[in-house]
């Protein structure tokens, strides 16, 4: 026992140096904040000390910039906290639109746009100034919305190996689905244990987490909902025309057999397990899910299952119209901004202005010239893949805050092309030309709904105990009005009218 | 002598031992009731720049709010439910487990068995419900492989209200049960063996000493454990009902603090989230002083 | 207990047989992610894997061990470990050896007030203020100062403390020991099973912390294990670089994950046996008694 003790004092006393020494706050002009989004090679340092966060306060030096490192997990919690503490860095930024605006309408964050002028002219010149509108709040600049390049969502997949064995053509239309679906389940072309067989196999985007507020089957949904952006805006879809078609679709789907049983229950490691095994024949998921660019690429695995299994990706949800329309994502991952509490948002602005700066960017994105890469014909040209990861690779996406830089398609794609390890022949490409072609986005609040914050959780909760039934369970019509019925009782009437009110005032944006 | 007076001599007498007590209270204080004047944020409509002083002062409205609302009584209906269950499977399950360990002869059959059913616990949730939903998957799972190789039809476990239930619990069970063996186990060491010596000389079968010696041995403890469990009555925490649940078994499942979750995930609202919180600890709070207060009316022992 | 004039039962088979199907049921997932841990990338996502690695490979562990991250968060997560534990036991004993006294004034006013604190709390903020007032942000104190005593824990060992002769105390203050004294060298000794037990579970608790370090650490040298393997699990953060449109390395993905969680859980497992031995050494009490 003394043996025990006398060893943990030493330890103590020996350690105590290294461990026991605090934060020391508010000496620098402008506080950072950076998240670590990969490892952090052995040589380079930690990810708030390294050559280029070295490099950031040498190019940066009259703002005499303090990097401060904050843990990405929890970031709900953590924000709150940092800001309620006001311990949040001078430049802090959140990935929620959510709390963003909780932050704003709290009174929590400075008007950057009083300082664009003066410190940021590369703001509006670089985002645009429709874009910056995404970080508005009843129309003062609270954030900067960071730009995402790559804003395409979701995708359908079907197997071409199976469409060939049974001689048809791939689907373009959802009767052309419907009827490969009813081929696929009753001549198994790909000879799969009968009690395997899943013609439909992916439903939701993610099952495991139910009590999650999206719906992920939009691109099915809108296409039996007329393309109305007013009414995307000023409504709510269980009200509009054609939704319960839409459901009943899905149900008569499923009570054919034609949908994988136990959708609502499987995780996405299990829903994964049959497409890698070949069982399932359709697929409607985000559109990149197939095509890893690692060892872990669903379509790989799966050829390498089943020999000659491939998915090609298919446009089968048309509208009303005959157009293929498709939900992007917001052009933005996350709300830059500067707390209340900073005394220095001017140099926040001026921070994130240098961020955009032709040079900056180009070099945040891509390594300096003669290092990470040689410039051939105005494109980059990376030598050593592995080199650029270890010397800048790790580091680039944290302190991009902003996001993708707009260098055009040229040179987006020059870069892809060469950072593609695995070879899908094209399906991969095919998919994302598709994901955005004809997208649009649901419609952004620009400034707080109060109704929805109030009735929101009750209608969610009422949502998903329906959305499953109306699918799985035999008196469609019954249960579908009912579920209205009992929407309309815990107030989406309210909610309607607060969006009716909105559009009325804002337009459509 | 008066009682005042038998007190302060006591007082004085122990003087060491309050002086010991020192950086207990310290900690008490400094860290728990120093931030004691948060839970005031129930009270208000808290914004989080201004602060507690700062934010507007609504008195009820946010108790108001939950006790309206028929959603609470649903969550605030399953989470006693399955807590009430679970205090009749999942509390007993790690006391009879420690006394079938304890009468084992074989040491090292002993340890080893010990050393393993801990292991469970260490895994988080996410990883045991994926296997469990793998294991009980009606299609492919391996338990319902069993039932169809003797003729059944497949039982949909996690989609049946009932299932889901009998699932939840047997999984804590299996989760946790060794990790809960620990108390019952140290307790059991600290029975006087010339108890069960002089119960010999008196011939007492083994379960007339498992009745009367060791039983009575560790009763405190069980006590204390089976108290706190019930002055718990009205938590779950987040994890388990979240990852096993689902869509179709929302009527069980949903509980307080999946409520909670839903209702940050769309309105970042501390204060309503405070007040449920505030709630949960008044009716814990008041289960255990009840049953504090029982158990010394009873059996003469309770926590304090 | 069972002791060796008993007879060997019946209930001895059955019990030996029911423990065994315990022990068998509480192996199965860790030996389920162990085997994970050491199968092929696409073994896994076919879901083949059971209880035997599929595919063998040591590509999961390789890249574990060699990041740098986690091995810092092994070095920290250890000192937290042991510096914490070491506190929190003595300071919980410190509290339970007076208030298991049962004729201390004003004993049970406390024991409502320390009970009232297991209920009611103001909440993260207010808490936070409190560690950022005493200057402990950023530093491993943030970590075990606002956890110093679980109230549980010190129920616990109350409990136990309450369950050794009043006589053997007695004695030693008529021979003048200072109550410190009879602390340190009398119920201590005796309390082994106790101490193991709630140094297991505090030290149970820091080598799993993961939220106080999220909301107190902004040092990445002070990242905990369970803070870096949640990082990976849930929110993606990659192992080997990745790149602005792919990853440079392949990293087997699943594997990695897999391995980290044996890395994180294997020194628990392996420390455990050292306390083990102690849960059966409190018989001592009977033999001191007379």
């Amino acid at each position: 026992m003394s043996r025990i003790i006398a060893a943990i004092g030493v330890l103590l006393v020996f350690s105590l140096p290294a461990y026991g020494g605090g934060r020391s706050e508010g000496q620098s002009r402008l506080r950072v904040m950076i998240v670590e989004r990969s490892e952090v090679p052995r040589d380079q340092g930690r990810v708030n000390d390294n050559p280029w966060t070295e490099y950031v306060q040498r190019e940066m030096a009259k703002l005499d910039i303090d990097v401060r490192f904050v843990p990405v997990g929890g970031s709900l919690v953590r924000h709150t906290v940092m800001m309620a503490t006001n311990t949040a860095p001078d430049l802090a930024f959140t990935h929620g639109r959510l709390l963003f605006m909780k932050f704003a309408a709290d009174g929590g964050l400075h008007d950057l746009g009083r300082h664009i002028p003066e410190y940021g002219p590369n703001i509006p010149a670089v985002l645009g100034e429709s874009h910056l509108r995404l970080g508005q709040i009843d129309g003062v600049q609270y954030a900067i919305p960071s730009r995402r390049e790559i804003d395409a969502r979701y995708g359908s997949f079907i197997r071409k190996d199976w469409l060939d064995a049974l001689g048809m053509d791939v689907p373009t239309n959802r009767a052309e689905l419907t009827a490969a679906l009813r081929a696929f389940r009753d001549l198994n072309p790909g000879n799969v244990p009968a009690a395997e067989l899943r013609p439909w196999g992916w439903f939701t985007d993610d099952p495991g987490t139910v009590f999650d507020s999206d719906f992920k089957l939009f691109d099915a949904m809108y296409s039996f909902l007329d393309h109305d952006p007013a009414a995307n805006m000023g409504s709510l879809w269980p009200v509009r025309d054609g939704f319960r078609d839409f459901m009943r679709w899905l149900h008569d789907l499923y009570q054919e057999g034609l949908i994988e049983r136990e959708f609502a229950t499987d995780s996405f490691e299990i829903k994964t397990r049959h497409v890698v095994n070949g069982t399932v024949g359709f697929i409607h998921v985000p559109w990149n899910y197939l095509y890893a660019q690692n060892s872990s690429s669903v379509a790989l695995n799966l050829a390498r299952n089943v020999a000659g299994a491939e998915f090609v990706p298919v446009d089968v949800f048309e509208g009303p119209d005959g157009v293929y329309r498709k939900l992007r994502y917001l052009p933005t991952r996350l709300y830059a901004f500067s707390p209340r509490r900073s005394r220095v948002p001017e140099a926040a602005v001026a921070y994130m202005n240098w961020m955009l700066a032709d040079d900056t960017a180009w070099t945040l994105a891509f390594g300096r010239t003669g290092d990470q890469h040689t410039i051939v014909d105005g494109l980059p040209v990376f030598g050593d893949l592995q080199r650029y990861a270890d010397t800048f690779g790790y580091i680039s996406e944290s302190l991009r805050i902003l996001g993708d830089f707009p260098f055009g398609p040229k040179i987006t794609n020059a870069v892809r092309e060469q950072f593609r390890v695995n070879d899908f022949s094209g399906n991969d490409d095919r998919a994302l030309a598709m994901a955005r072609e004809n997208s649009f986005q649901e419609p952004v609040f620009q400034s707080r709904m109060s109704t929805m914050a109030r009735s929101g959780p009750g209608l969610i909760r009422i949502a998903e105990s329906y959305w499953v039934k109306l699918i799985t369970e035999p008196n469609f019509d019954a249960q579908f009005d009912e579920f209205i019925r009992r929407l309309n009782d815990r107030g989406m009437q309210e909610i309607i009218d607060e969006r009716r009110v909105y559009l009325e005032r804002f337009g459509v944006e | 002598m008066t009682l005042a007076q038998a007190r302060r001599r006591k007082v004085i007498r122990d003087r060491h031992l309050y002086l010991l007590l020192l950086p207990v209270f310290a900690y008490y204080i400094v860290f728990h009731f120093v931030p004691m004047y948060g839970a005031v944020m129930a009270f208000t409509d808290y914004n989080i720049f201004a602060g507690i002083r700062g934010s507007d002062w609504v008195g009820f409205n946010n108790f108001r709010i939950m006790f309206r609302n028929d959603e609470f009584f649903i969550v605030l209906r399953n989470t006693v439910m399955l807590n009430v269950i679970s205090l009749l499977v999942a509390f007993p399950a790690p006391l009879i487990l420690a006394l079938l360990l304890n009468e084992v002869r074989n040491k090292k059959f002993r340890r080893a068995v010990q050393g393993i059913v801990y292991l469970p616990h260490f895994l988080s949730w996410v990883v045991v419900s994926g296997l469990i939903i793998t294991v009980l998957s009606p299609s492919s799972g391996l338990v319902n492989n069993i039932i169809r190789l003797f003729g059944g039809e497949s039982i949909y476990f996690m989609t049946d209200s009932v299932w889901w239930v009998a699932i939840y619990q047997l999984s804590g069970v299996w989760k946790e049960v060794g990790w809960g063996t620990i108390i019952f186990l140290a307790a059991l060491s600290a029975v006087d063996p010339n108890l069960y010596d002089a119960a010999m000389i008196d011939g007492a079968s083994r379960w007339d000493r498992l009745k009367h010696v060791t039983i009575p041995g560790i009763t405190p403890m069980i006590l204390v454990v089976f108290l706190l469990s019930v002055g718990n009555v009205m938590s779950i925490s987040f994890d388990r009902p979240f990852l096993l649940g689902n869509p179709m078994v929302l009527d069980v499942a949903d509980v307080i603090s999946t409520y909670v979750y839903r209702v940050g995930l769309l309105n970042v609202d501390y204060s309503y989230a405070a007040a449920v919180g505030l709630f949960q600890s008044v009716v814990n709070f008041v289960f255990l002083l009840t049953a504090n207060w029982l158990s010394n009316r009873i059996k003469g022992e309770g926590l304090f | 207990m069972a002791t060796r004039r008993d007879p060997p039962t019946a209930f001895d088979a059955f019990n030996a047989v029911l423990l065994t199907l315990v022990a068998v049921a509480c192996l199965v997932p860790m030996l389920h992610v162990t085997a994970l841990s050491f199968s092929s990338e696409g073994a896994i996502l076919s879901g083949r894997v059971g209880l035997v690695p599929v595919g063998l490979q040591l590509r999961g562990y390789q890249t574990v061990f060699a990041s740098a991250a986690m091995m810092r968060a092994l070095v920290f997560t250890v000192y937290l470990t042991i510096l914490g534990t070491s506190v929190n036991v003595m300071i919980t004993a410190l509290g339970a050896y007076p208030l298991a006294k049962p004729d201390l004034v004003g004993r049970r006013v406390i024991w409502l007030l320390i009970l009232f604190t297991m209920f009611f709390s103001g909440g993260l903020i207010p808490v936070f203020m409190v560690v950022r007032a005493l200057g402990l942000l950023d530093t491993v104190w943030a970590l075990i100062l606002p956890g110093t005593i679980a109230t549980f824990n010190l129920i616990l060992m109350k409990t136990y403390f309450s369950g050794i002769p009043a006589s053997l105390a007695e004695s030693a203050r008529m021979d003048g020991a200072s109550e410190l004294a009879i602390l340190m060298r009398i119920i201590v000794p005796l309390s082994t099973p106790i101490i193991a037990t709630l140094a297991l579970f505090y030290g149970v608790g820091h080598w799993s912390q993961f939220f106080q370090a999220l909301i107190y650490i902004q040092d990445p040298d002070k990242y905990t294990l369970q803070l870096r393997l949640q990082q990976l699990i849930t929110d993606g953060v990659g192992y080997g670089p990745t790149v602005v449109f792919g990853q440079a390395e392949d990293i087997p993905v699943e594997s990695v994950k897999a391995s980290a969680i044996m890395f994180v859980t294997a020194p628990v497992l392996i420390a455990f046996p050292f306390l083990q031995k102690h849960f059966v050494k409190g018989a001592l009490i009977g033999s001191l008694k007379e």
